[in-house]
């Protein structure tokens, strides 16, 4: 803190040479954040009030946007493991500017999507039989096992950046734990690279065994269908670019720089990479399904598998070439992604992509008509389903303004701003 | 991870002439009486309609007067290789009894719907709200079936209560249950049936009429090439309505 | 040393480790299980012994056999009984008759209107008050619309009001009154009865077989046994109307036919078959085949839209069998005439006649009572056209307000009546609008009979029987025998009555209680007349030219005009026949295409009466300029099952008398269709 300056209430628990707004401010950013929240809840209360007959679910659309949501969080949320593999286990080392926020925003999603499936399951009470009825058979078991270990690895490595709250930080015994979580972060950044491969493929797995679902439904390798690796490498592809995407966004809102341009361009450089092999590989599944899987399984044909303008062929070009193809020669153009806008615009793309691929894969596998006397069906959701997807988004927002506030996640802040602090630029937002 | 295909000693099996259901629906209303579905005073929305057995309307497309209509009604299809067993993260639905029928256990369903979305029959029905009975007609829930309560997915059980019965009543007489008499244990669609549209019995039994039936070069199954392998056979002498059976690609239906 | 604050969070410690390390919370976790599934609000299954009871539907129009299972002594499901003669499996009505006893749509209790125009619950004492001072104060002005036309309750209300001086006691119009009084017509002496069960090839024109007409249950055993599964049929079955309905969809043909064109397209198969040299012993022949010529097959097609060559088939089809049977019918079994009725069983004549049966009317075991042929005789749509104002009107399970062609004008007429009473077991349109509604037990709850309903091929006679006592119902027939306290000679129960009629039968009454059915052989018919006269005044009157004839479509499944849609079978009505509150209205493409209309488009339909509101549907199977639309929605009383779902048919039909027999009939209406 600079001498002289006004310094907010709390200034005492704001993590030691950063700049933050005034208590009150702050409160203010928290409030429709609250609201939203608020909304939320009570959605989500009338859901496990009445039962799962308020959304907008029904027999066809048993899966909508709720799964669709939790598909595309858990997506995106694959910064965390990934950039935990780079950074702990590969020791790519300017990640560990980025790495922190990569937990947090993975934190986000999965206990965001564990807290949309406790809505979505129509027993919350029997959540747990999945471990203790398990099928050993099912991807969702698998989904199941992954995404709750994983959860709590995510809890585990979050547990380090709060202890290094300032004022936390000064009691020695949390300051060793804080140490001692370091050593290990390692182990845990690899049991959670494991867990994440996994579950990551057990989601595409989960479609790709339908077998009785054309739209879904590929053959594969051993007991893994293509789309178990598909669904991997696309949250790989993504997943560090929505970590960049949340760290820009939080630099908007704040006015302030936390991650240098550097690292970001190793972030999209990564997931472009990773992108790219994605793209080929959905591009060859796309082809073998078209040509050999629809019409020898199911009797269809590509054709089929669309209808009009909500379910129309479009999707799947804007999917695979606008937000799949472009972003990859986007990323891997070095003169290309150094244009900041480009850069910007491809890692949006490549998120919508993975956002649209995981719509497809839930909604309009269940949309298209197996049966031949049978014809398309629609869905909407509605507000109730919104609002607890905006709850979420809400939560995310509330964690990470405080995460922001009180907790030391952005190593290269005080570095960044130093210039512009001693020329007195206001410090913005949160 | 892929379904499992289950086969047993005995295999019990329904048989649907589609040129003798008329779609009167009788089969569909003893099926809510014996199985205790909720009635609903709006049924419009069919994809919010808890219906274990559905009657769906069939055309040939023409116009008319070269048109023509079928009815199918359309029970759980207890495959044989099963969807929607293989993808329960809990085992509540299992095909592992004699008799072949895909079970559903309640207590156990934790209400995910995956087995829903991986069914192609939309046989499986959620259950979105509790069951409300309108006063007084709670009192003629039948004592075999319990009712299910909200979150949890059902569908058909060909009536298994019933097989237990005829079970029951062969160890009383000292018979091998798993040699019943043909008609000794019947669906109650199949009972309600007054056209006699719904065979029932064992497909594996060549004492039981359905064995017979489902080797006919009328039967077909619905879509039998996605490999479900179902238990439920229907019958048509009428070309486009076996052709309804299936998806079939255009090089396949002008080869006929 | 006391229990300070550190003794106490030691011992909340220990006991909180002690709990945790027990099964005590792995026990509790997988009672979740149970418990999750148990909540108060979900209904238990009742206990108890399973029990059996046969007996016959009273409430289903097919009379068909049931077999009533009951859990504790509380009925829970109506099965079917193949033993029974008019049994087999079950009608979607039937199916659904034990869940109707406990229908929201029933009433309670009996129900006094009081001034201000609500009804107010009243004890039993009190509303056979009411009712004898009604009807008291009516004197000799009483009419009298029965629901009931196969029961022995008519000899009572015919007794009843005899006694009082009134002889106007009307049957709710239907295929069976109309099928009686063309057979006597023609000489029979009862109702003409159809053996099914010999003949090998069935010819239905109009007549909904298989869904709605006669014992269609019977019927629809006969047609499943002369169908082994997957095999070539063993009898023929052809269907001509103008609509694919039920019974259309399983017969070997369909031939569409103009709406009300039946008469013309029988008199055509009667010419060809005349041509070929067929001929029927009746007295006036000669000039039957006279009158015949004037239907050749050009005109035929001209009037009914059956080509030559259809019909030149069908004529061949039907003397290639050995046993044929023509069944002649209108689709909602009413309003289609005594014509048409008259010519099929004219054609059946000329066919050998070999599966026609001529089967007694119930005779009267009540002196006072009249014979049925006078009640059938009596039409009470042409009664309702006189705008009566009787002083006091009792409905017997009668719903005329839904039911009857222009149902407005006959909810006129029942406000015009200074006291009208219903013996209703639910809460019904007619209901709604009299002083007084008396709870009538069902079917399943009353002792009552069935004897010979239309369609059946012997003599029938069959008890329903109580299975569950029903507290606060009285069977009308006791109220009214009560009320006539011996005068008359009535006899002071209903009970008694049917003994009588058992004993009239020489049935043995305990065993038909039992759940046993009386049946006996019916003879062949006499010598009959066929009336050509009467059939081209008929058939002359069917050159009316009509731009878009009305063609109603009636499903069991919706219940009958009493009854309404019963709860477990509003799930069995089609995606695209009701969506909401509107129903659908169904048109083929080419009449859709001449109209400018598409499916979805909302419409108003409007005959001479009234008019409805629909959307349209297209569907192929129905004949050119002729709109579909389905019987059995548009409820305004019973509950929410029925209530605010589509637009009651009724509405549209204007009954007219017809050529040549001088009966009503509403078959061939003129509706008017415009897009809103």
């Amino acid at each position: 803190m600079l001498k002289g300056k006004f310094l907010p209430l709390d200034s005492e628990l704001l993590p030691e040479g950063s700049e933050r707004c005034s208590l009150s401010k702050f409160i203010l950013w928290l409030l429709p954040i609250g609201l939203l929240l608020l909304w939320g809840l009570y959605a989500a209360f009338k859901v496990l009030a009445n039962g799962l007959g308020v959304t907008g679910l029904d027999d066809y659309f048993g899966f909508g946007l709720w799964i669709t949501f939790d598909l595309a969080v858990i997506a995106l949320g694959a910064g965390a493991f990934f950039t935990g593999l780079l950074r702990y286990i590969l020791n790519i080392d300017p990640l560990k500017n980025i790495i922190n926020l990569a937990v947090i925003v993975g934190f986000i999603c999965y206990s965001g999507a564990m807290l949309i499936l406790v809505l979505d399951i129509g027993q919350p009470l029997r959540a747990w039989f999945g471990y203790w009825h398990a099928n050993v058979h099912s991807m969702l078991t698998e989904v199941i096992f992954c995404i709750t270990c994983y959860c709590a690895v995510l809890v585990i490595e979050y547990i380090p950046l709060i202890l290094e709250q300032r004022q936390l930080d000064r009691i020695p015994l949390i300051r060793h734990l804080a140490h001692n979580f370091h050593v290990f972060m390692p182990l845990f950044a690899g049991i959670g690279a494991f867990l994440s491969t996994f579950h990551q493929g057990s989601l595409g797995g989960m479609y790709g065994v339908m077998f009785g679902r054309p739209y879904a439904f590929r053959e594969g390798f051993f007991i893994w269908p293509w789309t178990f690796f598909l669904f991997v490498l696309s949250a790989v592809g993504s997943g560090p670019l929505f970590t960049v995407l949340i760290a820009s966004l939080m630099e908007k809102i704040t006015g302030r720089k936390l991650v240098s341009w550097e690292v970001k361009s190793i972030m999209g450089k990564i997931a472009g990479t990773m992108l790219s092999v994605y793209i080929v590989f959905k591009l060859l599944d796309t082809w073998w399904w078209m040509t050999d899987t629809l019409p020898s399984r199911a009797g269809l044909t590509f054709d089929q598998m669309f209808y009009g303008w909500i379910y129309g062929k479009w999707l799947m070009f804007l999917e695979i070439i606008i937000c799949g193809l472009l972003p990859c020669v986007i990323l891997l153009k070095k003169s290309l992604r150094e244009r900041v806008r480009l850069f910007y615009a491809a890692a949006l793309l490549d998120c919508l992509g993975i956002v649209i691929n995981r719509y497809v894969m839930t909604v309009q596998t269940l949309a298209q008509p197996v049966l031949p006397f049978d014809s398309w069906a629609t869905y909407v959701p509605n507000w109730v389903e919104w609002a607890a997807s905006i709850l979420v988004i809400a939560y995310g927002a509330f964690l990470l303004s405080l995460s922001y506030r009180y907790l030391p996640i952005f190593p290269q802040e005080a570095a960044l701003n130093r210039d512009c602090g001693s020329l007195g630029l206001p410090g913005r937002g949160s | 991870m892929s379904a499992e295909h289950k086969e047993f000693r005995i295999k019990w099996g329904m048989v649907i002439d589609l040129d003798k259901c008329t779609g009167c629906g009788a089969c569909m209303v003893a099926c809510q009486a014996e199985n205790n579905l909720a009635p609903t005073p709006d049924a419009s929305n069919k994809k919010k309609v808890m219906n274990w057995l559905v009657v769906y309307e069939l055309t040939n497309g023409k116009a008319f007067p070269a048109h023509e209509v079928a009815y199918l009604p359309r029970p759980c299809q207890q495959c044989g290789t099963q969807p929607c067993a293989s993808v329960c993260p809990v085992v509540a639905t299992e095909k592992n009894e004699e008799g072949g029928i895909v079970s559903q256990i309640y207590p156990r369903c934790i209400g995910c719907r995956y087995c829903m979305a991986a069914c192609p029959y939309h046989a499986r029905y959620f259950n979105w709200l509790d069951p409300v009975w309108p006063e007084g007609l709670d009192k003629v829930i039948s004592p075999d079936v319990s009712v299910r309560p909200r979150g949890v997915v059902e569908k058909c059980s060909f009536c298994h209560h019933r097989f237990m019965k005829a079970k029951d009543k062969a160890r009383v007489e000292k018979r091998d249950i798993f040699e019943l008499e043909d008609g000794e244990y019947v669906t109650a669609c199949a009972e309600a049936c007054p056209n006699g549209a719904i065979a029932f019995g064992d497909l594996l039994n060549p004492g039981h009429k359905v064995s017979a039936l489902a080797e006919s070069p009328h039967a077909f199954r619905l879509l039998a090439r996605l490999g479900t392998d179902p238990q439920v056979y229907y019958l048509s002498r009428r070309d486009w309505v076996r052709a309804q059976g299936d998806n079939r690609l255009a090089e396949e239906i002008t080869r006929g | 040393m006391g229990f300070d604050r550190r003794a106490f969070l030691k011992f909340a410690g220990g006991a909180g480790a002690g709990i945790a390390v027990s099964p005590l919370p792995w026990k509790l976790l997988d009672d979740v299980s149970i418990w999750s599934q148990n909540w108060s609000w979900i209904p238990a299954n009742p206990r108890g012994e399973t029990t059996y009871e046969l007996t016959t539907s009273k409430l289903c129009p097919s009379a068909c056999g049931l077999k009533v299972r009951l859990t504790g002594g509380m009925p829970v499901r109506a099965l079917g009984n193949p033993d029974h003669p008019l049994g087999g499996g079950l009608s979607a009505l039937a199916a659904a008759e034990v869940q109707l006893m406990h229908s929201p749509a029933r009433v309670k209790t009996p129900l006094r209107r009081d001034s201000g125009g609500n009804f107010i619950p009243i004890g039993w004492e009190e509303a056979e008050e009411a009712l004898a001072g009604g009807l008291d104060a009516a004197g000799a002005d009483i009419a009298c619309v029965s629901g009931d036309e196969t029961g022995s309750g008519l000899d009572v209300l015919s007794a009843f009001l005899g006694e009082r001086g009134s002889d106007k006691l009307y049957l709710m119009p239907s295929e069976a009154q109309s099928a009686a009084r063309a057979w006597r017509l023609m000489g029979g002496s009862g109702q003409p009865g159809y053996d099914l069960e010999s003949s090998d090839f069935i010819l239905a024109v109009g007549a909904n077989v298989l869904e709605s007409w006669g014992t269609f249950i019977r019927n629809r055993r006969i047609f499943a046994a002369a169908r082994p599964h997957g095999e070539e049929p063993e009898r023929g079955f052809v269907y001509a109307g103008p609509v694919q309905n039920n019974s259309a969809a399983v017969a070997d043909s369909w031939i569409p036919l103009k709406p009300g064109s039946e008469l013309i397209f029988i008199l055509g198969l009667a010419a060809i078959l005349t041509q070929r040299g067929l001929s029927a012993a009746a007295p006036d022949f000669a000039s039957f085949r006279e009158m015949l010529a004037g239907f050749d097959p050009q005109k035929v097609y001209a009037l009914t839209g059956v080509s030559p060559q259809t019909l030149q088939n069908t004529a061949a089809a039907l003397l290639r069998a050995d046993r044929p049977l023509v069944l002649a019918g209108s689709e909602c079994n009413q309003g289609g005439g005594a014509a048409q009725i008259l010519a099929a069983l004219a054609l059946n004549l000329l066919l050998g006649g070999r599966c026609l049966r001529d089967i007694p009317l119930a005779r009267p075991v009540l002196p006072a009572a009249e014979g049925r042929q006078e009640v059938q005789n009596r039409d009470l749509v042409a009664y309702m056209a006189q705008k009566p104002n009787p002083q006091a009107l009792i409905l017997y399970e009668a719903n005329p307000v839904y039911a009857l062609p222009d149902p407005e004008s006959a909810a006129v007429a029942l406000r015009n009546t200074p006291f009208k009473v219903s013996f209703s077991a639910f809460m019904d349109e007619s209901s709604a609008l009299c002083d007084l509604v008396l709870p009538m037990p069902l079917g399943l709850e009353r002792l009552d009979d069935i004897e010979s309903p239309y369609g059946c091929g012997k003599v029938f006679y069959a008890l329903s029987r109580r299975t569950l006592e029903t507290a606060d119902t009285r069977h009308g027939m006791d109220i009214l025998l009560r009320l006539s306290a011996g005068r008359g000679g009535l006899p002071a129960s209903y009970r008694e009555v049917l003994e009588a009629r058992s004993a009239a039968l020489g049935a043995d009454h305990s065993a038909l209680e039992a759940g046993e059915v009386f049946e006996a052989k019916a003879p062949a018919p006499g010598r009959l007349m066929l009336l050509p006269e009467i059939l081209n005044r008929a058939a002359e009157s069917k050159n009316s030219v009509i731009s878009l004839a009305l063609a109603p479509v009636q499903k069991i499944a919706l219940g009958t005009a009493q009854t309404g849609i019963p709860p477990f079978n509003v799930k069995t009505i089609r995606g695209n026949e009701l969506s909401g509150a509107e129903m659908s209205i169904f048109i083929n493409s080419a009449t859709a295409y001449s109209r400018g209309l598409r499916e979805g488009d909302r419409v108003r339909l409007a005959g001479k009466h009234g008019e409805i509101r629909a959307r349209v549907l297209i569907f192929e199977g129905i004949v050119p300029d002729a709109v579909g639309v389905p019987m059995g929605f548009g409820h305004t009383a019973l509950d929410v099952f029925s209530r605010n779902k589509g637009a009651n048919a009724t509405e549209l039909f204007t009954a007219t008398p017809e050529a040549g027999t001088g009966f009503t009939l509403w078959n061939q209406i003129d509706v008017s269709i415009v897009k809103i």
